[in-house]
């Protein structure tokens, strides 16, 4: 298994999804316990808050970093060569005709490994996003069931 | 009967939580002082004013009371009383001043045993919005310093084939335990979903 550049990214990611998952683990029972059990509500808000700015500020350093936008552009604008030179000879061979090929314009080689590489660690971020939302929709069914049974 | 019992207990109850904030303020027992004002703010206005009318009665008609030693000893009482009542009203603000100055030193000295102490208070005051407010910012703050710390860690770095075993022995590990918590989130929930 490799590595690739960009996974500090998705571990401070994870981190951070890691640290609000405890923190509601761990804040749940002192707020239910000190105040009404539905005052989980207001501070699960704040908390929701937070990951979207910090999230959105790691999303936009990896975009930056691995320069996402040029890649992108990069793929749009790449035009695969037709055919080998190989297979335009024995085309030619086959057809017979001595005409002449358009002269290759050379198009700038793509690494396709890192493009394999981000493809995947885009995988692994969405994954890890929709694993922490979840996570945060349980937690709110939890929550609302049992504020119907109390109210 | 059993209401006026009941409104009499109330006002006993009443007197000694007021007795109970003054010696607690006194001691710096905030805990105290917090349990007291929640349950002075939870009495019924009604018991509030008659409380107040008996208190204003003793002292008006100490003329009359005097002539008796009981008399004399209940004007005391209520004058005794009257001043607590004052210092009271005063109580309440300055023990939420306390607890919001508090709340915010523990909060620059990064002591968590105190944060949780005074924001337990909050709710006790009628605070609870702000508690919970100042409670989040407080835990947003810590999520947001680690989160950007290990952003600002992080040096970018061309890919090439060679540099990737790098970071392979932490990545494994956090995702383990994310995924252990995961399993426990669920059961809790399918524990409440099935009672």
């Amino acid at each position: 298994m490799q590595v690739s550049p960009w996974s500090p990214y998705i571990e401070c990611l994870t981190h951070l999804y890691e640290n609000l998952a405890n923190v509601i683990d761990a804040q749940e029972p002192v707020v239910e316990t000190h105040y009404s059990p539905g005052q989980m509500l207001p501070l699960l808000d704040i908390l929701q808050k937070e990951c979207d700015r910090l999230s959105a500020l790691v999303i936009k350093s990896l975009n930056e970093n691995a320069g996402i936008a040029k890649k992108l552009h990069s793929v749009k604008t790449y035009t695969p060569p037709v055919a080998t030179p190989s297979a335009t000879s024995a085309m030619t061979s086959l057809i017979g005709s001595s005409a002449s090929r358009a002269p290759e314009t050379k198009a700038p080689e793509l690494d396709l490994k890192e493009y394999d590489r981000l493809l995947q660690d885009l995988a692994t971020i969405s994954q890890r996003s929709s694993l922490y939302k979840r996570f945060m929709h349980d937690r709110l069914s939890v929550m609302l069931f049992s504020c119907k049974i109390l109210f | 009967m059993q209401l006026t019992i009941r409104q009499v207990e109330d006002i006993v109850e009443f007197k000694n939580c007021i007795h109970g904030l003054q010696e607690s303020m006194q001691t710096k027992d905030y805990e105290k002082a917090a349990a007291n004002v929640h349950r002075y703010l939870s009495f019924d206005p009604s018991i509030v004013d008659i409380v107040f009318d008996d208190v204003a009665d003793g002292v008006g008609d100490r003329e009359i009371l005097k002539s008796t030693e009981a008399g004399k000893e209940r004007s005391k009482r209520g004058m005794l009383f009257l001043f607590f009542l004052k210092k009271r009203k005063l109580f309440i603000p300055e023990l939420k001043d306390i607890i919001r100055n508090e709340f915010d030193v523990a909060v620059q000295g990064h002591d968590d045993e105190m944060i949780v102490r005074f924001f337990k208070l909050f709710s006790l005051l009628k605070l609870g919005d702000e508690g919970l407010t100042k409670y989040g910012q407080y835990l947003t703050a810590q999520i947001a310093a680690k989160c950007e710390a290990e952003l600002h860690e992080i040096r970018p770095v061309p890919f090439s084939d060679s540099n990737v075993l790098f970071y392979f022995k932490t990545k494994t590990k956090r995702s383990f335990f994310f995924s252990a918590q995961r399993q426990i989130t669920h059961a809790g929930f399918a524990v409440v979903a099935v009672h």
